[in-house]
């Protein structure tokens, strides 16, 4: 190719170069336009999609279209729609079936939801609200309606229209107490705005509120019967805040302290408590705010006018989540009541006073026989104290047996319950006290009738008669003695002045017989024959009446020594004595002390046939209440005589001092009944313990005698001769012969009297002869005549130192104890032993005028 | 059931400006949306776009996850947890 050529081939291929890439130039702009169109066009979407999102649209600057495109942000836009689509979906899901709950939940509740449009139609309700007023209507002929014309019938005024009220104040309307068809609802409605706070709807809610106003009624009217009990109540009621501050008080505490209702509200609850008890109640006050309950709290309250007023009452407190509210106390005003507290308690003490003074022993019980009261004497007779019988069934306290039987008397409190009487006890009932004490009681008992009459309790009264019956058994002693001392004395008396005469002429005889002839020794064994009988007489003398002992002040020592020796011998028993020092002298007939000393012995001796000992004591004794002893207080002397024998049953221990009450074969009877005679006529007294088995002690009990310096010994018998002159008066023609035969025997010359009147008569005679009698021995007891008694004072009115005896066999006059008193010299008893009348006489006559 | 224990993701779009960081923390919520809605899986944006702390809470919300917006000194943390 030339190169013109070439180069022409040059040009068009650069012109057509030219052309392409003018056209490839061109198009490279159409599809940069293109291009550009759907990069913006993407741009403009994903703004309208960021747009959507709520962000800002794309930046050229921010990113570029490979950014944007490499960025995906359609895609990832799509992908954000579809998670907020899926959620929106998920969140109206859960909506749709948190309305069906709201629906189910509005049905089921007991109020009625009715949702009115702006014109008062009905768009919707819940099944509470058709049952309340469209029961028999269907939603079709409820819904589009207007509730003016379903519920109130179309008849209500505008202004009394709650929905109305709603609208036009834009605010929610309650109406409390609306009535309709015999029922009563709450109504509150709602308006409801749309998004542009325009009302679109209301919210009607109806609650049916008739049982609540029926509650609420009975609720007003069981308040009204409260407060008006409260208020007439006699008792101060009260409400006191935490602060002490006074919530509520009733009429009859304003009445009574004196202050209005409009005080109250200043008044706090210390203000009307007295000073005194403030302590007190602040703790109480703490107390019951902590939650305890007080009762029975006695404060003194004080009125507006000052006054002190004693209340007593309980309180508590009102709480309310734990939380203290109110103290509600009730308080009782008792100042009345403290006055007869104080009268009732004056009258207790009264009573209590008397039922301490009385001597006797006294129990109440109640309605069930158990102790209510028991005095001081009654603790003292059963054992119990007030507070141990307190409560006790009276059989228990009160154990009482028949004394015949052994066996428990009734209970005395059910028999009088039962009958309402009066009752006795049986005489021979015994009282068993707490500690085993035995006790003969008296008692009666009487029911206890209140006001109307009606049984409340028992009464018992009862008192120790143990002494009394130890005094009764004495008395009806002393009595048989007495009857039997009438009958003893008269045959003694008469068998005294036969023995007189009898023992008189043996002992003449036997001066007349030489000792050693057959004669003398038989005149001796009728002369011992005729002593024993005399001593038989002279133990009926001792026990009957007439016994008087003549007494002298002696010691008692030598007679128990002697009179227990005599009694043993020959026995195999010994005798153990123990005898105080210093025992006191005894005013005592020795004679019969030793009668009785020698009885006792001799009965202890018998008790003990196969040996043993026999223990004498004598102590002095100052007698004290504590001695249960049926003597006066004083000094005495204390013989007891001990033996270990076979003892005395219980059956004969009352009857031992009987007479002629004898366990023994030989026994006469009368041992112990003269003992018990000679004891009581010296004013003492005898007792005796025994144990059958174990032995029986005897104790004697002596005054001692005040007197110390005139002791004298036991007698002792001596023949004493003398001279003189003696008359002699006696009745019997014996008496005064054996008189005259014994008198001649001992150195006197005798003349004889038949009564006093002779007596009298021979004495003036011998008088006014010069020749006086020395002494006149006079009967005391002239039967048909004058006695000595009589005779001795028309003699001394003679001669006031005329020396006469007494003589008796039967010593009840008190003047044979008693002999100085009358004028007498001396005593001479009957039958007459020479010893004896040459001792009297002896002592009188040679003694100094 | 749901689990205590679950993986944090941070980004940091400290420098993006909305609504770079919006799309940015809508292509991590849709890639771990599931472990988000399980649990496994909590997501942290660290920005200092003041823009981004609307934009990126509404959407977050708006898929029905849970977000936490914190201030720190010199950005914002916005948590993303399961609902």
């Amino acid at each position: 190719m030339t190169k013109d050529h070439e180069n022409s081939n040059a040009n068009v291929d650069v012109s057509l170069l030219n052309q392409e890439i003018n056209r490839l130039t061109r198009e490279n702009a159409k599809l940069r336009a293109k291009l550009g169109f759907q990069n913006d066009y993407i741009r403009a979407k994903v703004n309208q999609m960021l747009t959507v999102m709520g962000t800002l649209p794309l930046g050229q600057e921010g990113l570029d279209d490979e950014t944007l495109i490499e960025l995906d942000p359609i895609g990832i836009i799509c992908d954000s729609f579809r998670q907020i689509l899926g959620h929106l979906h998920h969140t109206n899901a859960e909506l749709l079936l948190a309305n069906e709950k709201n629906i189910a939940i509005l049905d089921a509740a007991g109020i009625g939801f009715m949702l009115l449009n702006k014109d008062r139609t009905i768009h919707s309700l819940n099944q509470k609200m058709k049952d309340f007023f469209f029961s028999e209507r269907d939603d079709g002929d409820i819904i589009g309606k207007t509730c003016l014309e379903l519920i109130c019938g179309g008849n209500v005024p505008y202004e009394l229209c709650q929905f109305n009220k709603a609208i036009a104040t834009n605010k929610p309307v309650r109406f409390n107490n609306w009535e309709n068809r015999g029922r009563s609802y709450e109504i509150i409605v709602t308006p409801i705005h749309d998004l542009d706070g325009m009302i679109s709807n209301c919210l009607a809610v109806y609650l049916d509120v008739t049982e609540r106003m029926l509650k609420e009624e009975a609720l007003r009217e069981s308040e009204e019967r409260y407060r008006d009990l409260f208020e007439n109540a006699n008792d101060l009621i009260q409400s006191v805040a935490p602060d002490g501050r006074f919530i509520y008080v009733n009429r009859a505490w304003r009445k009574v302290l004196g202050y209005s209702e409009q005080e109250i509200e200043n008044l706090r609850i210390f203000d009307i408590i007295d000073p005194s008890c403030h302590s007190h109640c602040s703790e109480l006050f703490q107390r019951v705010m902590e939650g305890q309950e007080v009762s029975h709290v006695e404060v003194v309250f004080v009125s507006k006018d000052g006054r002190k007023i004693t209340v007593e009452g309980s309180a508590n407190c009102k709480f309310i989540n734990g939380v203290p509210i109110a103290t509600r106390s009730i308080f009782r005003d008792m100042s009345w009541h403290k006055l007869s507290e104080e009268a009732l308690a004056a009258e207790k003490e009264q009573l209590a006073v008397t039922l301490r003074s009385i001597g006797d022993g006294v129990i109440t019980t109640d309605t069930s026989g158990r102790v209510v009261l028991i005095n001081k004497i009654a603790e003292q007779l059963t054992g119990w104290s007030q507070l141990e019988a307190c409560g006790q069934p009276l059989e228990e306290v009160f154990h009482i047996i028949s004394e015949k039987t052994g066996k428990r008397c009734e209970n005395l409190a059910e028999k009088m319950l039962k009958t309402g009487t009066v009752i006795s006890l049986d005489t021979h009932s015994t009282l068993i006290a707490k500690d085993g004490t035995v006790r003969v009681i008296a008692d009666s008992g009487a029911p206890i009738c209140n006001a109307e009459n009606a049984v409340v309790g028992t009464v018992l009264v009862f008192r120790d008669i143990s002494e009394q019956q130890v005094l009764e058994t004495n008395l009806q002693r002393a009595e048989k003695l007495e009857s039997l001392g009438v009958l003893a004395g008269g045959i003694a008396h008469d068998f005294n002045n036969m023995l007189t005469g009898i023992i008189g002429n043996i002992s003449i005889a036997a001066m007349h017989a030489n000792p050693g002839d057959l004669i003398h020794k038989r005149l001796e064994e009728a002369e011992k024959a005729a002593f024993r009988a005399r001593d038989l007489t002279q133990q009926l003398l001792t026990f009957a009446k007439g016994g008087a002992p003549v007494k002298k002040t002696a010691s008692i020592v030598e007679i128990l020594t002697d009179s227990a020796g005599f009694a043993l011998r020959g026995a195999n028993v010994r005798c153990c004595f123990n005898i105080a020092s210093s025992l006191w002298p005894v005013e005592m007939d020795a004679g019969q002390i030793s009668q009785v000393i020698h009885n006792l012995v001799l009965n202890a001796d018998q008790a003990m046939p196969d040996g043993g000992a026999i223990f004498i004591d004598a102590e002095n004794l100052e007698k004290s209440d504590s001695d249960n002893l049926p003597l006066p207080h004083g000094n005495y002397i204390h013989i007891s005589i001990r033996d270990t024998g076979k003892g005395i049953s219980s059956e004969h221990l009352l009857r031992i001092f009987d007479p002629y009450f004898t366990t023994k074969k030989t026994g006469s009877g009368l041992g112990l009944a003269t003992s018990y005679s000679v004891i009581k006529n010296h004013s003492g007294c005898i007792t005796i313990d025994s144990i059958p088995g174990k032995g029986s002690t005897f104790h004697i009990f002596l005054p001692a005698s005040p007197e110390t310096n005139s002791l004298e010994s036991p007698i002792t018998q001596l023949v004493v001769d003398g001279t003189g002159h003696v008359l002699v008066m006696d009745d019997e023609e014996m008496i005064r012969d054996v008189a005259g035969i014994i008198l001649g025997h001992l150195g006197y010359t005798a003349s004889f009297a038949k009564n006093g009147e002779e007596t009298i008569t021979r004495y003036q005679t011998a008088l006014a002869n010069q020749r006086p009698f020395d002494a006149v021995i006079m009967d005391l007891t002239i039967p048909g005549g004058m006695g000595g008694k009589e005779a001795i004072k028309k003699l001394l009115e003679i001669d006031p130192h005329v020396k006469a005896f007494v003589s008796s066999g039967y010593s009840n006059d008190p003047i044979m104890s008693n002999y100085k008193a009358f004028g007498f010299k001396g005593v001479i008893v009957k039958p007459y032993i020479i010893e004896e009348i040459s001792k009297s006489l002896y002592s009188v006559l040679s003694a100094p005028a | 059931m749901a689990t205590d224990t679950f993986q944090l993701i941070e980004f940091d779009i400290c420098g993006q400006i909305c609504p770079a960081s919006l799309l940015v923390a809508l292509r991590e919520l849709n890639k771990y949306s599931s472990q988000l809605t399980d649990g496994t899986v909590v997501l942290l944006f660290k920005t200092d776009s003041r823009d981004g702390t609307h934009t990126i809470p509404e959407a977050a919300s708006n898929m029905g996850f849970k977000v936490d917006v914190q201030k720190c000194q010199r950005y914002y943390t916005i948590t993303i947890t399961k609902p």
